[in-house]
């Protein structure tokens, strides 16, 4: 049995129209990328769909209230919803650099939260 | 060679890419923001997109800033923020700051004063005007530095990209998006953030549809939609209700250019962008304009291309090179929302940046006897082509043209 989906593939801007054939559950060949980047996504998107989540973090002592973050690799695309609220009940001490570590193994499958900016301490 | 410095007006991502081309040069730069940290409108654009192009690498907003502004103090760029430019009157910038207010004697200018939202009031949306109408860059600020969300059900009217952004950063923040709205019969934002904004996240998108009514005393309490015709008057028989506290409107950027205008700078009535030629120097010698205080840009990688080159110019005005005389004007055909730059010398390649009014299938665009194919042009995307010096045969007027070749 095989079908075709139509994905539109959102690695870069060009946004390509990518058709996948799935057979037996199994994404088999791809077409209308304009390039390789769009394979791998195209596939991942008809069998299970990733993005890199970026979130926020509340942050104690800080220059702004907020620290950005953002998953050092992508997450299961139907998990963003529970892990920007988990990121959203995490509160981090100032001073953070940009690519910190703020908790690892965030999604439970490997992804570190990464801080996302440089942000000092108050004063 | 003078040591009269390079000052760049503005540290969001084009100042800083300015800043960095110019000391490549061996200028002295200084580098004003108002804010206390640089990278402009990208500190509070937190998801990711830039950089791919510039860096080959995907980063957030805060990401790119951080980088660009890190390559600018190694290059020597001397940072004074938290200090407000006035004025720039000649190659004079008055600038403000805690220790009150100083002139700078310039060798060169260049503005990257970036862009602001289209308020309010350039809408005209009946009904009450209660609290919890929002602009889209306003309610990212507040969510993303402040951390305020504004409120729990939200309708978010225009489907520019900033509307799109924030339609899922609301809803990861925990608010319910109930609709985006666009009067146009195509979204205006990148077809990526359609699917990684609104479908991954189940939200409609009402195309060819405004709000024709708010309701509320204090707060909003809701808004009437309906469909509209071709001539954007809504149709009868086609509203509904839907229950909100908040109203987001995403329905454009305009060039912020009050300091281009102190200096006598000529700015485009159509776009209100700076006038430059195809050195990016405005109608004021020796003064400069890149990034969105000249036209809204989508891409910040694009818009780095640009910076660099302004910045390089004005190092090299600064330094004493006289360019050659730009006294081409570039006729835009009627076809384009946007044509930069204004004017061209005819002696090198010149870069023009464009926008069309309406999408194309299977166009050329040409200026004298140079002609590039596109397969596709949309509205909501900035183009350019680089045309050869021997191209423009007409030393009168170069005069952009789009061709259907389907
Ligand atoms: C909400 C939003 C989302 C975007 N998303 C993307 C994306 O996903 N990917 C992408 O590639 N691009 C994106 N862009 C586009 C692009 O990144 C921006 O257009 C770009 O960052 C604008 O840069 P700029 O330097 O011209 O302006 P700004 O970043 O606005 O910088 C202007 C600076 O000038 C300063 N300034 C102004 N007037 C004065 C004065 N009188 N004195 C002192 N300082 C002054 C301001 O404080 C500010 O720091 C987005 C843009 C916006 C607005
Ligand atoms: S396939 Fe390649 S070119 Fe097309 S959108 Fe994806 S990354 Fe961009």
């Amino acid at each position: 049995m095989s079908e075709q989906h139509v994905v539109t593939c959102t690695v870069c801007p060009n946004g390509c129209e990518i058709t996948v054939t799935v057979e037996n559950g199994q994404a088999v060949s791809v077409s209308g990328n304009r390039c390789k980047r769009g394979e791998p996504y195209a596939k991942a998107e008809v069998v299970n769909p990733v993005r890199t989540l970026t979130a926020l973090v509340r942050l104690n002592g800080g220059e702004c209230a907020m620290c950005p973050v953002k998953t050092s690799r992508p997450v299961f695309k139907k998990d963003l919803k529970a892990l920007a609220e988990k990121a959203l009940s995490i509160t981090v001490d100032a001073p953070v650099r940009c690519g910190d570590v703020l908790v690892s193994d965030f999604d439970g499958n490997g992804a570190d939260l990464l801080a996302a900016r440089s942000i000092g301490a108050k004063g | 060679m003078t040591d009269k410095p390079v000052v760049i007006v503005g540290g969001g991502p084009a100042g800083l890419i300015a800043a960095t081309a110019a000391a490549e040069q061996g200028a002295n730069v200084i580098l004003v923001d108002r804010e206390k940290h640089a990278g402009g409108i990208l500190n509070q654009c937190i998801h990711t997109g830039f950089g791919l192009a510039f860096y080959k690498e995907e980063l957030t907003g805060p990401e790119f800033a951080e980088r660009a502004a890190a390559s600018a103090l190694v290059k020597g760029v001397k940072f004074m923020n938290e200090t407000s430019v006035l004025s720039v009157s000649g190659k004079t910038v008055s600038v403000i700051n805690e220790h009150g207010v100083s002139d700078i004697d310039a060798g060169a200018v260049v503005l990257c004063t970036g862009c602001r939202e289209r308020p309010r009031g350039a809408l005209h949306i009946p009904g009450t005007r209660p609290a919890g109408v929002y602009t889209a860059g306003l309610a990212q600020k507040l969510v993303n530095i402040a951390g305020f969300l504004p409120g729990k059900r939200i309708v978010i009217l225009g489907s520019g990209d900033i509307g799109l952004i924030m339609a899922r950063r609301l809803t990861l923040e925990g608010a319910e998006v109930l609709a985006v709205v666009e009067v146009m019969p195509a979204p205006g934002g990148l077809r990526r953030n359609i699917v990684q904004c609104l479908d991954d996240f189940g939200i409609p998108l009402y195309l060819s549809h405004t709000v024709t009514d708010i309701r509320g005393k204090n707060r909003v309490e809701g808004v009437t939609i309906a469909k509209v015709d071709e001539k954007f008057n809504p149709v009868e028989g086609t509203s509904f209700d839907l229950d909100c506290d908040t109203l987001l409107l995403s329905v454009g950027l305009i060039p912020e250019n009050e300091i281009a205008e102190t200096a006598g700078a000529e700015i485009d009535p159509a776009s209100n962008g700076m006038l430059v030629d195809e050195n990016l120097m405005t109608t004021v010698d020796g003064v400069f304009g890149c990034g969105n205080a000249l036209h809204v840009h989508n891409l910040v990688d694009d818009l780095a291309v640009e910076a660099a080159q302004a910045g390089k110019n004005a190092a090299l005005y600064a330094a004493g090179h006289v360019f050659a005389p730009c006294t081409i004007p570039v006729v835009n055909d009627g076809a384009f929302g946007n044509v930069v730059p204004a004017r061209v010398s005819g002696t090198q390649p010149a870069v023009i940046r464009f926008r069309v009014r309406r999408p194309q299938k299977g166009a050329a665009v040409s200026v004298g006897t140079f002609s590039k194919r596109f397969a596709h042009l949309q509205p909501n995307t900035m183009e350019s082509v680089t045309v050869p010096a021997d191209a423009f045969t007409d030393k009168k007027e170069a005069v952009l043209c789009l061709n259907n070749t389907l």
